[in-house]
């Protein structure tokens, strides 16, 4: 066997022990033995739930190691490997806070975030790459290992907060302020729920080795639909290739064309692909809704957290914000300017992702000025903390799907 | 506690002015040189170059003659084409109070004296920079380009392109000598 | 106008403190059942007198958190927008010469959204007004609430009293009530205070203990930090000369002035590398010479005297640096070999019995006028780079780039007549033939020719390396700023101060400890001292009554 696929193999396994750590953490929550306040339950399964976990990162740092070996070089150069690696950084922050708080709910939490991570990152191309010249510099090591370190501080604000808010919204209340508490809840959850839809449909999708291949005439240009093309490119564009199934499932294929203002050879892809992730989030969300947690997802979730103290939740949301942001602050701004500087000649650029970190930066600044100086505790604090994780993803992931610039080379 | 208030009002000025200079900054000072390529009744944007004989010269020099800048190259035939009416103007009006100046958008010193030697140019012909300041300066990109420019040194009127229409060309000089 | 206060303890308090500085006992009436608000220890921040003037008010608004915060907010949302489309700036000029308007870039790669965005200036963004405006109204207000903020709170924590007023301790967040202890827990509390690495302020009937007051500092710290940074920015952009940016052609083979600089580069050599088996580069890098030019500068008439000053490989994340001006990798191209520089050969006209008679190079950019071979002197009297013949018969050149080298030469030397021979040469053998240099230099009867002796005379350029150069002369401060913010974080968040203040009343003793983050690592802190100390209880127990009602209240909602 070689490196490579060892490696590939330990962040599978990692994948399924987070997974399995999860179930434990859950269980020490709502399993028999703490209803019943068996003795020793919840202290058996926290230590199930955080042995699990810590054997789940020793495969995922056994894959950063072997990877790094086999390509010779740190592997946190493209999305896959930048991914994985802020899983990777997540894991070790919640295991860290776990021994500092031993609350179980925080790996139930936490370890599930790492494990849709580690899926979502395995969506894109997973091939070892040699490094183009502008990577060739040893601040790929220091700034990016920084920043992602940074920013799985605040993954575990975001679980923190989260939590916190499930704890606190009262299911049971009518007025208007638990109801917009639950309508919001049910939308982040939903969020997170797609990223999972979305995994699976292009993992089942992959599965079954059925590509869709659209061309331009002299085959220079084409897009591959993983998911059947419900929506196809415009045809004056691109067409289905010859080689390509027309039908999927007896449905012709494009059903219809994208509008005439996705331009270029991916928008329709991409439009495609939120097609199917939204509608059968929805799908399953109805369902869900019909069946295990017909008061929502939140209402289910927010059963798991009734032992919880909210004020402890709160300071931990809060404390993991404040470590990280220096921490973020350095790797993601002060690095990433010196770097800037030695390869492009500025500091800065005004390029996408630059901006978008630093409105990372500004939005958590913010956030601890209104923690600080005007006193937002509670629930208003958690509400930014989720909101602030949502802005770091789409400074990771969604800059690069959907603006590019010069960090282009670490897009699909 | 006046001594505070004086302390404020100084904070405060500072951070007035230096707004007030962003504003100014945008609002005029950037004007000029975003829109860059100068239009007719704009100042010509002054140069020194060296000439043939290794001489500067100075456009704000002939401030108080009517100055035509020919902005052109060996290599261009339409600016060979015109060459011969430079030099006829130049010879009609130079005691008038008019200056030529040819400016050769490079520097093959041997290519250009034979071209001069060859066609008999007696008006002077200066090399621009080697990066091209003054066509730069001047917004040239098709050559030939001739701008005729006042004595006061704004710009009078110019054409782009060639070869050049000797009848607008000498009764423009004509309308401008002082 | 009254400008004091004084408490029952005796201490004269400024306007519109809410605790008094020394004894922490409240100067206005407070709600009974709520925690004391400790922020900036209750006194009064600078900016809240009465009776305001207009400078006030506008000093108030500045140094309010909430202003600060919605100016961060404007920041961060206007900042956003301009990631939409690329911005103007990334629409490079080469030499100055731009390839597409950014109107036109605008409307034809986004329609109608493409030129809206370009109208509202949104495709310039970063270099706004209304960004820069932003960004000193945020200096401003850095500056402001600095200011109101710092030098009260020196004043306060600098004359502390160990002494607390029982209401300032029964309202603290963590507070403790006892009423019976042993006489000895005294030394034991402080012994194990101090190990807890505490200073410990012992007077008569109370104890006082502090650690990591510098903390408080932290946030002053990164605002100056961030006043540095900038106040560099706005310099940056007031200064021109301190900044320069532009990107250069460097034609291999070829020494070329620097614009706006003293330099001269030279492009040896481009190398493109590719890695092994993929399509993926590995190497861009240009092998250059650095040149100081000492006189004679850009003075096409006389060769520039040159100094040079350094060599090396400028590569992508390696730029050359010297003197504050930095050279960097930006792009390349590869073009079809063109001649730079020939290494010529002058020889006898006679095949038979060829003779040679020296070597020189021959430029095909700019050729020198004159040139001194053995006992010969050749003066070059044209040169067109692309020959041809014009419509009227006379030779002349097509373009500006050496496709058709023709040169015309007089040479004086031995047995030549005083008036000199002319002779032509074209190092292209197609030329060569096609304008038949051997027979025109037989016509004019001319005893020498040029020739070179194999390829390795001939000197090829096959790439354009494109660099980027740059000067930036504010960069350390800019730099020191974000170092100097990074260190006031760190302070401010990585450590907390806590103090404790415990008071006795006969056998009665109160305990109130205050923290300004970080409340459960402090609770568990302070809950370890007092086991050591002797006391027994519980972590919870010194959550404040107040709080825990609190907490009972809301659960049964």
């Amino acid at each position: 066997m070689n490196l490579e696929v060892f490696s590939s193999n330990s962040l599978l396994i990692s994948f399924f022990l987070y997974l399995i750590s999860f179930f434990g953490f859950v269980w020490s929550i709502v399993g028999k033995g703490s209803l019943t306040k068996a003795a020793n339950h919840t202290e058996r399964w926290n230590r199930i739930g955080f042995g699990f976990g810590l054997a789940a990162w020793l495969a995922h740092v056994t894959f950063f190691l072997t990877r790094w070996a086999a390509a010779g070089h740190i592997p946190t150069s493209n999305m896959f490997e930048f991914m994985t690696f802020l899983a990777m950084m997540i894991g070790f922050t919640m295991l860290a806070f776990y021994l500092y708080s031993r609350n179980a709910i925080l790996g139930a939490f936490s370890t599930p975030l790492a494990a849709i991570i580690i899926a979502f990152a395995s969506v894109f191309p997973r091939d070892v790459e040699p490094l183009i010249p502008a990577l060739q510099s040893y601040w790929l090591k220091i700034h990016v290992t920084t920043a992602a370190f940074g920013e799985s501080f605040f993954a575990i604000g975001f679980a923190a907060g989260l939590m916190y808010l499930l704890r606190t919204t009262d299911y049971s209340a009518k007025d208007a302020r638990s109801a917009r508490a639950k309508r919001w809840l049910e939308v982040v959850l939903s969020v997170v729920m797609s990223i999972i839809v979305f995994c699976v449909l292009v993992f089942s999708f992959k599965a079954t080795g059925v590509t869709y291949i659209f061309q331009n005439a002299d085959a220079s240009k084409e897009a591959v639909y993983v998911l059947p093309p419900l929506v196809g490119p415009n045809p004056s564009e691109l067409t289905l290739s010859e080689a390509s199934p027309n039908s999927w499932n007896g449905v012709h294929v494009p059903l219809v064309q994208a509008p005439s203002f996705m331009k270029g050879k991916d928008a329709a892809r991409k439009f495609n692909t939120v097609i199917w992730t939204t509608v059968i989030t929805a799908l399953v969300y109805g369902l869900l809704r019909l069946t295990v947690a017909r008061r929502g997802l939140g209402a289910v979730l927010s059963r798991m957290t009734t032992g919880l103290d909210p004020e402890d939740l709160d300071e931990l949301s809060y404390r993991t914000i404040a470590i990280g942001y220096p921490i973020f602050a350095l790797g993601g701004l002060l690095f990433a300017m010196i770097w800037a500087k030695e390869a492009w000649g500025r500091f800065w650029d005004n390029d996408p992702k630059e901006v978008w970190a630093a409105i990372v930066f500004l939005f958590y600044t913010a956030y601890l000025h209104l923690r600080l100086s005007r006193g937002w505790l509670g629930a208003k604090s958690a509400w930014l903390t989720v909101i602030g994780f949502l802005i770091v993803m789409f400074t990771l992931v969604g800059v690069n799907l959907v603006i590019s610039g010069l960090h282009s080379y670490a897009g699909v | 506690m006046n001594q505070k208030r004086w302390f404020r009002i100084v904070i405060l000025l500072i951070f007035l002015v230096m707004s007030g200079y962003t504003l100014w900054n945008h609002f005029y000072h950037d004007q000029v040189s975003v829109t860059g390529i100068p239009k007719i009744g704009d100042p010509a944007p002054d140069f020194e170059l060296y000439n043939l004989e290794n001489q500067k010269i100075k456009l704000s020099g002939y401030s108080g003659k009517v100055v035509v800048l020919n902005f052109w190259g060996h290599w261009c035939e339409p600016c060979q084409q015109e060459m011969p009416t430079f030099e006829k103007v130049w010879n009609k009006f130079k005691d008038k109070g008019l200056v030529i100046i040819g400016v050769h958008l490079g520097q093959e010193a041997v290519t250009v004296k034979h071209f001069v030697d060859q066609y008999g140019i007696t008006f002077p012909i200066v090399y621009d920079t080697s990066d091209l300041q003054t066509a730069h300066a001047y917004g040239i990109d098709p050559i030939p380009d001739t701008y005729i420019i006042k004595p006061d040194g704004t710009i009078a009127d110019f054409r782009i392109g060639g070869p050049i229409d000797p009848d607008w060309l000498a009764s423009t000089i004509q309308n401008n000598l002082p | 106008m009254i400008d004091s206060v004084k408490c029952e303890c005796g201490h004269a308090n400024p306007t519109e403190t809410v605790l008094c500085e020394s004894c922490g006992k409240p100067l206005i009436e407070l709600p009974e059942h709520e925690l004391l608000e400790m922020r900036y220890d209750g006194i009064a921040r600078r900016s809240q007198r009465t009776n305001p003037s207009v400078t006030d008010r506008i000093w108030r608004f500045f140094s309010s958190v909430k202003v600060a915060v919605n100016l961060i907010i404007f920041t961060l949302l206007l900042s956003s927008v301009g990631t939409i489309f690329p911005q103007e700036s990334t629409l490079i000029t080469i030499d100055g010469f731009k390839e597409i308007s950014p109107e036109e870039y605008y409307s034809s790669t986004y329609g109608a959204a493409g030129e809206l965005y370009y109208a509202f200036g949104f495709s310039h963004t970063y270099s706004s007004w209304w960004l820069t405006l932003l960004l000193i109204l945020i200096g401003t207000s850095l500056v402001i609430c600095s200011l109101d903020r710092i030098l009260p709170l020196y004043r306060a924590l600098s004359k502390q009293q160990a002494k607390k007023h029982p209401f300032f301790l029964r309202r603290q967040r963590l507070s403790l009530n006892r009423s019976s202890f042993e006489e000895s827990w005294n030394v034991q509390f402080l012994l194990a205070a101090k190990k807890h690495g505490y200073k410990t302020h012992e007077v008569e009937d109370a104890i006082f203990l502090e650690k990591n007051r510098f903390s408080r500092w932290g946030p002053y710290i990164n605002h100056i930090g961030l006043i540095v940074f900038l106040i560099a920015l706005v310099f940056r952009s007031m200064v021109p000369d301190w900044t320069m940016d532009q990107y250069n052609a460097f034609t291999e083979g070829e020494i070329r002035q620097v614009p706006n600089t003293p330099f001269y580069l030279e492009n040896k050599k481009f190398t493109l590398e590719y890695y092994p088996n993929e399509s993926i580069p590995k190497l861009f890098q240009t092998d250059a010479v650095l040149y100081k030019c000492t006189s004679n500068c850009d003075n096409p008439n006389v060769d520039p005297t040159l100094k040079e000053l350094m060599t090396k490989p400028i590569r992508v994340n390696e730029p050359l640096e010297y003197d504050g001006y930095s050279f960097y990798q930006y792009q390349f191209s590869i073009i079809p070999p063109q001649l730079n520089s020939i290494h010529v050969t002058l020889r006898s006209l006679n095949l038979k019995n060829q003779q040679t008679y020296g070597q020189f190079t021959l430029s095909l950019k700019n050729p020198k006028p004159e040139y001194t071979v053995g006992e010969y002197h050749l003066t070059l009297i044209d040169y067109k780079p692309d020959f041809s013949i014009s419509a009227d018969k006379k030779p002349t050149s097509k373009t500006q780039n050496a496709n058709a080298p023709g040169f015309v030469f007089q040479v004086n030397g031995p047995n030549i007549p005083a008036e000199g021979k002319k002779f032509m040469y074209f190092p292209l053998p197609k030329d060569k033939a096609f304008y038949r240099e051997a027979d025109l230099n037989a016509k004019v009867g001319s005893p020498v020719e040029l020739g070179v002796n194999g390829m390795q005379d001939l000197n090829f350029a096959t790439a354009i390396s494109y660099l980027n150069v740059r000067t930036d002369r504010v960069l350390p401060w800019i730099f020191a700023g974000i170092i100097l913010f990074l260190v006031g974080v760190s302070i401010g968040l990585y450590w907390q101060h806590r103090r404790v203040w415990v008071r006795f009343d006969g056998s009665n003793m109160i305990l109130g400890a205050h923290t300004n983050k970080n409340w459960l690592g402090f609770r568990r802190e302070l809950y370890t001292i007092l086991i050591k100390s002797g006391l027994t209880l519980d972590e919870r127990d010194l959550v404040n009554s107040i709080e825990q009602e609190k907490e009972i209240s809301n659960d049964e909602s």
